[in-house]
């Protein structure tokens, strides 16, 4: 890789560390970690990188790599059973939380919520969460616009009463 | 009212996941990190313990190296020589052997 290739991946991977690591939040199932999933999703990003022609949003395009490798995780951990190294480059250290009590738990709600939906509706509320664009969200997953209209419509009450239900 | 309600609440859950990245803050070692994920590639899947077990060993082997490193006298080193030839010459021994077994075989079978 020359060197600015290597600056342009960093960069990437510093501008799209929080939406990474959110998405790897919600699918790191025990005993896989957040973090596992995440150096898995930058080690694709890497190797995806040379073959980025640019025609998309390159978020759009890390969207893209976070969400497959995140969804096909537990099916790469049942297959190989075993845990993944931790890579000495990527270091996630402890900050202090800015989330009271009540957020965490609405946090965890919402967490819970969101992994009891199926994988297609569980990457269309995460984009949505990001604050995505329908167009967005449909060039992600792959589905039309209106589609992803009427499903967010179902996803958004499911997931609203199931919070709702979680926090009574 | 209540649709009032509901986008006030869904406003709050976006907050609530936007945040939820800042229980970590995420750093990367520019220097190393493109040559730890090409070693990564190798082998993803190998644990902890292996890993540690590996770093140990080749410190242990380091140790053990820098004793005996410009300490090993001629003759050691010819009669390793010695060995090497004699082993490499077995094996091409076998090998010859073999594929004039593998070629009578041929023969027989036409």
């Amino acid at each position: 890789m020359e060197n600015k290739a290597k600056l342009t991946f960093i960069q990437i991977l510093e501008d799209n560390k929080n939406r990474i690591y959110r998405i790897c939040r919600i699918y790191a199932v025990s005993p896989l970690e957040p973090q596992d999933l995440f150096q898995e999703v930058v080690y694709q990003i890497w190797k995806s990188f040379s073959t980025f022609k640019g025609k998309s949003n390159i978020s759009t395009w890390v969207y893209k790599i976070a969400l497959n490798v995140c969804s096909r995780s537990k099916m790469k951990l049942e297959k190989n059973n075993s845990k993944m190294v931790r890579l000495e480059s990527i270091q996630f250290l402890p900050a202090e939380s800015t989330q009271n009590k009540s957020q965490r738990e609405k946090y965890q709600a919402l967490r819970d919520c969101i992994s009891s939906l199926s994988e297609s509706n569980k990457s269309i509320i995460i984009l949505y969460l990001e604050e995505l664009s329908y167009k967005e969200i449909a060039t992600i997953t792959g589905l039309t616009e209106n589609h992803i209209a009427v499903k967010m419509k179902r996803i958004r009450k499911m997931l609203f009463d199931c919070i709702t239900h979680k926090l009574k | 009212m209540f649709e009032k309600e509901q986008k006030e609440g869904w406003q709050e859950l976006k907050e609530i996941w936007k945040n939820s990245s800042q229980a970590e803050k995420i750093n990367f070692q520019i220097s190393g990190l493109i040559d730890e994920l090409k070693d990564w590639y190798k082998s993803p899947m190998i644990s902890q313990f292996e890993k540690d077990s590996i770093k140990s060993n080749v410190i242990t082997i380091k140790a053990s190296w820098n004793q005996f490193k410009g300490k090993i006298s001629q003759f050691e080193k010819d009669s390793i020589n010695k060995d090497v030839t004699k082993i490499t010459a077995l094996v091409k021994k076998i090998l010859n052997l073999l594929r004039k077994i593998k070629t009578n075989n041929r023969r027989t079978n036409k």
